[in-house]
C-alpha cells in the first residue's frame, strides 16, 4: 500500500468520524439526563450506534466502500453545517459539551495526589500498551479468525453485507460488532487498526461504572477507583483488542445497568425527572445488544431486579404503572421534529436488533441459526449446531466449571480465558473482601449484587459448558470494583495507616493487572520481535504463530494475491488469515467428501476457478487431510506445493 | 434499599477489611504472581539479548 493511499484513507476516515460524531452529538440531546457522567455514556453509546447503522445501511445497499462512505459522510456533514436550524443545534450541543469541562476539573481536583499520579501512569502505560499491540500484532484470537473477522473481510472485499458460502456457520450469528469493526478497516482497506474496534466499548463500560457509582452516592475518588479497577480487569483488557463481540456486550450491559440504577434512584428519592430520554436509551441499548449477541436477553433480568429492589418494590411498581401516561405526556411536550427523530432512531434500533434474526429465519428457517434453542426440554428450533438449553443441569455444570476457575489457579490469563475467570488482582485481592463488606453494610449493594448474580446465573443457565465460558462474564468484576469504591468511601474516617495501606494495595494490584496483560500473556517476545521485523503492511494474521499453523503462511507466500485460493476447513477452522491483511485474496470454499477421488477434487477446484487448495491440521478434518496427502504423494492430478498447499499443474 | 447515608465503619472495622484484602491478595498471588511477572521478564530477557 502506498503512502498516498494511506493518507487518502486516513482523510476519508476523518470525514466519516466528523459526520458520525456530529450526528451523535445532535442525537444525544434526545437522551440527555442532566447527569454529566451518564450523559457521557449516552454520547459514547450513540456514536457507536450511529457508526454501526451508517455502515450497515451502506452494506445492505451494496456500497460498503470508503469512496461511498466519504461521499455520504460529506453530504451529511455538509447538510448539518449548511441547514441553519441543524447547525445551531450542533452549536448548542458543542456548547453543552463544553459545560462538562468544569465537572472534569472538579473531579480531577477532588482526587488525592496518589490517585492522580496513578491515573496519569495508568493512562500513559495503558494507552501505550493498546497502541503498541494493535500496531505490532495482527488479529489472532480464535473466534475472530473463524468468523468475526471473516465476515468483516468478506464484506469489505465484496462491498456488501451478505452471507456467503463458508463451512463456518457462525458467520450467520448476529453481527452488529462486526459491522462496527468494519469501520476500522474499510478506509485503509487493511486490518492494521481493526483491533481498535473494541476500545470504544471498553471506554464506555468504564464510564458506565463511574456513572453507576456516582448515582450510588460514591464520592468522585471512590467512583474513579471503581472505574480504574474495571478498566484494569485482565479479562476485559485482553478482550478489548481481541476483535470479538464480548466487550461490546459487556459495555451494553453496564450501560443498561447505569441507566436502570439512575431510574431506580429517582423512584427511591421520588425525584421528578424526565423518563423519556432514559426509557428511549434503554430501548436503543437493548435492541443494539440483541443484534450483537442474543445472550443479552439472559442478562436483562439482573438489572431489572436490581432496579426494582434498589428503588423499592412499591415505588417502582407505582412509577412503572404510571410510565405510559408519563411517556405520552413527555412526548407530547416535545416538538414534532424531535419526535420524528426519535421515531427514526427507534426504527434504526429495531433494524439493527432484528435484521440478523429475520434474515436467518428467511434463509434457514431458524432465527438463531446455526444454533438450536431448547427451553426445559422443548426444542424451539431444530438444532444444526450446538443447542442452548435453559435447564438446571446446565447451570449446575457451569457453576462447577466456574468454581474450578475461581481464583485463577489453573494457569495464566489469556484472551480466551481457558481455565481462568480473568478477574485479576484488583477483583480478587480487593474486590471480594470489599463486596462482602458492602453487602453486609450497604443495602444498595445488596440490590446491586442480587442483580449481577441473577444475570450471571441466567447466563450460566444457558451458556454451553465449555472451558471458555467466562468470556461472557467479563462485566462481573465491575461489581467488585464498585464495592471497592464503597470501601474507599467507608475509610474516610479511619486511620491514615489504613487508608495508605489501601492505596498501596490498589496501586500494587493495578500494576500487577497491567503486567499480566502486557503481551496478552500469550505472545512470546521472540514472536513479537519477528512481527516487528516485518513492515506494518505485511504483519499478516497468517504469520503469527500463536494459533495459526504454518500451512496458512505457506499458502500466502506461494499463491499470487490475484489468484483465487481454494480452501477446505471444518466448522471451527480459520478462514480469515487467508484473506490477507489487505483483503486482496479472493477465496473459494472447496467442499470435499472423504469418499471423493483426486479427480473429483480437481473438478471441484476447476469449477471454483482456482488451481490452489489449502488445508491444515486442526482446521481441516483428518480424513480430508489424509486424502489430500495421498493425492499429493501420487502427484499426477494434484501436487503438494509446500506444506498443506496443493496445486493443479498448469494446463491440466 | 437506596440510602442517602453511607455507613461509617469504626477504625477497627476498616482495618479488618484492609487486612482481609491483604490476605486475599496473598491468596491470589499463588500462582498468579509468576504468570503476572513472566511477560515482563520475557521482554526484559529479549531486550538484554538484543
Amino acid at each position: 500500500m502506498s503512502l498516498v493511499a494511506l493518507g487518502v484513507g486516513l482523510v476519508f476516515w476523518g470525514v466519516s468520524f466528523l459526520f458520525t460524531a456530529a450526528l451523535a452529538l445532535l442525537l444525544t440531546r434526545l437522551l440527555r439526563t442532566g447527569r454529566p457522567a451518564l450523559d457521557a455514556v449516552m454520547l459514547g453509546f450513540l456514536w457507536i450506534f450511529v457508526v454501526t447503522f451508517d455502515l450497515f445501511a451502506h452494506g445492505l445497499a451494496g456500497v460498503l466502500s470508503r469512496n461511498a462512505l466519504v461521499v455520504t459522510s460529506g453530504i451529511g456533514l455538509g447538510a448539518i453545517l449548511l441547514i441553519p436550524g441543524v447547525r445551531s443545534k450542533l452549536r448548542g450541543a458543542l456548547v453543552e459539551l463544553g459545560t462538562w469541562w468544569p465537572h472534569l476539573r472538579r473531579a480531577w481536583s477532588d482526587l488525592p495526589g496518589w490517585l492522580r499520579v496513578l491515573t496519569v501512569l495508568a493512562f500513559a502505560l495503558g494507552s501505550f500498551r493498546f497502541v503498541f499491540l494493535v500496531w505490532a500484532l495482527p488479529p489472532f484470537v480464535w473466534d475472530s479468525l473463524t468468523y468475526h473477522l471473516t465476515n468483516v473481510a468478506h464484506w469489505i472485499q465484496s462491498g456488501r453485507i451478505e452471507v456467503f458460502d463458508a463451512p463456518v456457520l457462525r458467520i450467520y450469528s448476529p453481527a452488529n460488532y462486526e459491522v462496527f469493526a468494519t469501520w476500522f478497516a474499510v478506509f485503509s482497506h487493511h486490518d492494521g487498526w481493526v483491533e481498535l474496534s473494541g476500545l470504544p466499548s471498553y471506554a464506555i463500560a468504564g464510564l458506565a461504572v463511574y456513572a453507576t457509582a456516582r448515582r450510588l452516592r460514591l464520592t468522585r475518588t471512590a467512583s474513579w477507583l471503581a472505574t480504574l479497577g474495571t478498566w484494569s480487569t485482565p479479562a476485559f483488557v485482553l478482550a478489548a483488542t481481541g476483535t470479538k463481540n464480548d466487550p461490546m456486550l459487556a459495555a451494553v450491559f453496564l450501560c443498561i445497568l447505569a441507566v436502570t440504577v439512575d431510574i431506580a434512584a429517582d423512584f427511591a428519592e421520588a425525584a421528578d425527572r424526565p423518563a423519556y430520554p432514559r426509557v428511549l436509551a434503554l430501548i436503543l441499548m437493548t435492541l443494539y445488544g440483541l443484534g450483537t449477541k442474543p445472550y443479552l436477553l439472559h442478562l436483562l433480568p439482573g438489572p431489572l431486579v436490581a432496579g426494582v429492589v434498589l428503588g423499592g418494590v412499591r415505588p417502582s411498581l407505582t412509577a412503572v404503572s404510571r410510565l405510559p401516561t408519563r411517556l405520552l405526556h413527555e412526548a407530547r411536550a416535545q416538538r414534532l421534529p424531535a419526535n420524528l427523530t426519535v421515531l427514526g432512531l427507534l426504527v434504526a434500533a429495531l433494524v439493527l436488533g432484528s435484521y440478523w434474526y429475520v434474515r436467518n429465519e428467511v434463509l434457514q428457517g431458524n432465527p438463531f441459526y446455526p444454533y438450536g434453542v431448547n427451553v426445559a426440554g422443548s426444542v424451539l428450533e431444530p438444532p444444526e449446531g450446538p443447542t442452548f438449553r435453559l435447564d438446571l443441569a446446565n447451570l449446575w455444570a457451569n457453576l462447577q466449571l466456574t468454581g474450578g476457575k475461581f481464583g485463577d489457579k489453573q494457569g495464566r490469563i489469556t484472551p480466551d480465558l481457558p481455565g481462568t475467570t480473568g478477574w485479576g488482582w484488583v477483583g480478587y485481592g480487593l474486590g471480594i473482601p470489599a463486596l462482602l463488606w458492602a453487602v453486609l453494610r450497604r443495602p444498595d449493594f445488596r440490590a446491586l449484587t442480587l442483580g449481577f448474580c441473577l444475570s450471571g446465573l441466567t447466563l450460566l443457565l444457558s451458556s454451553p459448558t465449555s472451558p471458555w465460558n467466562m468470556r461472557y462474564m467479563i462485566w462481573f468484576p465491575a461489581l467488585l470494583c464498585l464495592a471497592l469504591g464503597a470501601v474507599q468511601d467507608g475509610l474516610q474516617r479511619s486511620s491514615r495507616t489504613t487508608r495508605n495501606a489501601l492505596a498501596v494495595l490498589f496501586a500494587g494490584c493495578l500494576a500487577l493487572n497491567f503486567s499480566s496483560t502486557v503481551n496478552y500473556n500469550l505472545v512470546k517476545a521472540a514472536d513479537l520481535k519477528s512481527m516487528l521485523e516485518r513492515p506494518f503492511w505485511d504483519r499478516q494474521a497468517a504469520y503469527l504463530r500463536v494459533h495459526v499453523p504454518l500451512e496458512y503462511e505457506n499458502a500466502l507466500l506461494r499463491v499470487p494475491p490475484e489468484a483465487i485460493l481454494g480452501y477446505n476447513v471444518h466448522q471451527n477452522g480459520f478462514i480469515y488469515p487467508l484473506f490477507r491483511a489487505d483483503f486482496s485474496q479472493r477465496l473459494a470454499y472447496i467442499r470435499i467428501l472423504p469418499s471423493e477421488s483426486c479427480g473429483d477434487i480437481a473438478r471441484s477446484l476447476r469449477a471454483a476457478g482456482t488451481r490452489y487448495l489449502v488445508g491444515a491440521p486442526e482446521h481441516t478434518d483428518d480424513s480430508i487431510l489424509a486424502l489430500l496427502h495421498g493425492c499429493g504423494e501420487e502427484g499426477t492430478i494434484l501436487r503438494e506445493l509446500g506444506v498443506g498447499l496443493y496445486v493443479l499443474p498448469q494446463g491440466s | 434499599m437506596y440510602s442517602r447515608k453511607a455507613p461509617e465503619p469504626s477504625r477497627w472495622e476498616a482495618a479488618a477489611v484492609v487486612l482481609f484484602m491483604v490476605a486475599m491478595t496473598a491468596w491470589y498471588a499463588w500462582p498468579q504472581i509468576r504468570y503476572s511477572l513472566y511477560p515482563l521478564l520475557d521482554i526484559w530477557r529479549a531486550l538484554l539479548s538484543g
